[in-house]
């Protein structure tokens, strides 16, 4: 694991009465990145601008780039953080370059022109720099935003759901910018809803509703939830063989459509459940392994949660 | 790290590009500058010549008689330029509406703007801090107000050298006038600017938010009937007296304001 470049400790912002955030500790190294999976209003855009620089923690610490956020370090952190938020809201009458421009001036870019045209050319809008923002599809709204994200050459990069609403191709598009991001060595935290894009994209899932209820790799948090199904198929009278199976450690086995559904312990375990029943006689036809999948992982978190 | 000055500019800059892109926006405060002109040009030029009824023989050419202790250089005019210059005076403070109106619609468009696109959050996610993030918000509108002003005089000043009295275009740089025009214009402008700041952090709507601002016209709507009514005008200590007071209200403002344009409030309360 690279040395975090974003690290939080028991971060809570309470709003009112009403905590957001809860007690959530994390970390994001470079060249990482970390989706934050959770229900509406779990805490998830709060969390970015907590990061972002933008709202103060009740309690708890950030620290971004080895800068700890307090009062009179948001501008520092700012300066190291490029936020995508959730509505890419651009100044539609304007170009998409004077959009960039102006985002390059505030945050004292030396050579405005000149990032400008290369965070455009990063993500494809070389070619639309001189269009109006609002004639922009809204895929390409979203790169333009993604690009005002980058103009000041940010260590992290936080993207709050930076694929919703979009179609297959501009959502493909926007991951493969995101990896990217990561290949460039930048950490990148993504909030979405997306589990799928979640396993695709990111090192580490970090599963929050209010306060963190996981934090681990896709495959850690699939495993986490017992193991998959196994569908063991032999020959003969399957229900013969359950028995075996649970002696050999199976969790709970039991019989569908003449086959052999097992609740398995983690994956490993496979080979030593068919070899007790080679052992006592049966003879196997089929084994198919179910995986877990990361959706089961996340659901069980939240409804355990709720 | 840019300069304060530099990021106020490049937002303001901004602001004035997105006004260039928007003739909604300029035509009607044009069109206001034309508007509230003609009811003094009416009266002054064309309604004598109609009703073939000089000033010098209303009652406007006594008010302006009285007038003359008080202002000796009417005394190099005509009856009826004394009579014009009294009610051109009258005027001006009508014309104060201008930058008024003209700042309500174009501030509560900036930031009302913002809010409608959803670009507030990336913008506060840059080092603007944000009393710069007012300053900037206010910079635009208040010197297209300024502009708008300025065009007003002009045109009065082109209008009394085209028809009036002669000398009567001299009154329109009195200091009264100027008192009016570079003084109480650039403080009223401020008062509906902040107003239509704060009032646009609570509304949706940049037509509410002028609706809302537009009181502020009531009380200079008032001073206009009163003197026209009283036939008196209000000298340059009343108007400074006046401007004293808008500078406190605007102070009171401003640290509203402040409040108001919080990080996290705007993040948080503005809807």
């Amino acid at each position: 694991m690279s040395t975090a470049v974003v690290e939080t400790s028991g971060l809570t912002r309470v709003f009112g009465t009403r905590a957001a955030v809860d007690d959530v500790s994390l970390s994001l190294g470079a060249g990482e990145v970390l989706a934050l999976l959770g229900p509406n209003g779990a805490g998830k855009t709060t969390t970015l601008r907590m990061l972002a620089g933008l709202l103060m923690p009740t309690r708890g610490s950030i620290v971004v780039a080895g800068t700890s956020l307090a009062s009179e370090t948001m501008d520092a952190v700012r300066a190291r953080v490029g936020l995508l938020t959730e509505v890419p809201g651009l100044w539609e009458r304007l170009t998409v370059r004077a959009n960039l421009h102006t985002y390059a001036t505030l945050h004292g870019v030396q050579d405005p022109a000149g990032r400008v045209a290369e965070v455009l050319s990063a993500v494809g809008l070389a070619g639309r720099a001189d269009e109006r923002a609002g004639a922009l599809s809204k895929g390409l709204k979203q790169r333009a935003a993604i690009a005002r994200a980058l103009v000041h050459d940010p260590a992290v990069v936080l993207l709050d759901e930076p694929t919703a609403g979009l179609d297959p191709a501009s959502a493909r598009d926007v991951r493969d910018l995101v990896r990217e991001l990561r290949s460039e060595g930048r950490a990148v935290l993504v909030s979405t809803h997306n589990l799928t894009e979640a396993e695709e994209l990111a090192d580490r899932i970090a599963v929050m509703n209010t306060r963190l209820l996981a934090f681990d790799t896709p495959r850690a948090l699939r495993e986490r939830r017992g193991g998959g199904l196994v569908m063991i198929e032999v020959e003969g009278d399957a229900s013969r063989w359950a028995a075996v199976l649970r002696e050999a450690g199976a969790a709970a086995a039991r019989i569908e459509d003449a086959r052999l559904i097992v609740q398995t312990a983690p994956a490993a375990k496979v080979p030593d459940l068919v070899a007790a029943l080679v052992t006592a006689g049966a003879r196997v036809r089929q084994v198919v392994q179910h995986e877990p999948s990361l959706e089961d992982a996340y659901l069980d978190l939240v409804r355990n949660d709720a | 790290m840019p300069s304060r000055w530099a990021r106020i500019r490049a937002l303001a800059r901004k602001d004035a590009d997105e006004v260039r892109q928007q003739p909604g926006l300029i035509i009607p405060a044009i069109g206001m500058v034309v508007g509230l002109s003609l009811p003094a040009l009416f009266l002054l030029v064309v309604a004598p010549r109609l009703l073939d009824e000089p000033l010098a023989d209303s009652d406007f050419a006594g008010a302006a008689a009285a007038l003359m202790a008080e202002v000796p250089a009417l005394d190099r005019l005509t009856l009826e330029g004394q009579a014009q210059a009294f009610v051109l005076q009258q005027f001006l403070m009508f014309s104060l509406l201008v930058p008024v109106m003209g700042s309500l619609s174009l501030a509560s468009q900036a930031i009302v703007g913002e809010k409608q696109a959803k670009s507030l959050e990336p913008l506060l996610t840059t080092p603007i801090a944000v009393p710069e993030l007012l300053v900037a918000k206010v910079l635009t509108p208040f010197v297209l107000a300024m502009l708008l002003l300025a065009a007003t005089h002009l045109l009065y000043v082109a209008a009394m050298l085209a028809w009036g009295e002669p000398g009567v275009w001299r009154t329109l740089f009195w200091p009264r006038t100027l008192v009016l025009f570079l003084l109480l214009g650039p403080l009223v402008s401020m008062t509906a600017l902040l107003t239509a700041a704060i009032v646009s952090s609570r509304v949706n709507d940049a037509r509410t938010a002028q609706q809302i601002g537009g009181v502020l016209a009531l009380p200079l709507t008032a001073l206009f009937v009163a003197q026209l009514a009283g036939q008196f005008l209000l000298g340059v200590s009343a108007l400074l007296m006046t401007a004293g007071m808008l500078v406190v209200i605007n102070l009171v403002l401003l640290w509203v304001g402040v409040r108001v344009f919080q990080r996290e409030t705007i993040l948080v309360r503005w809807r």
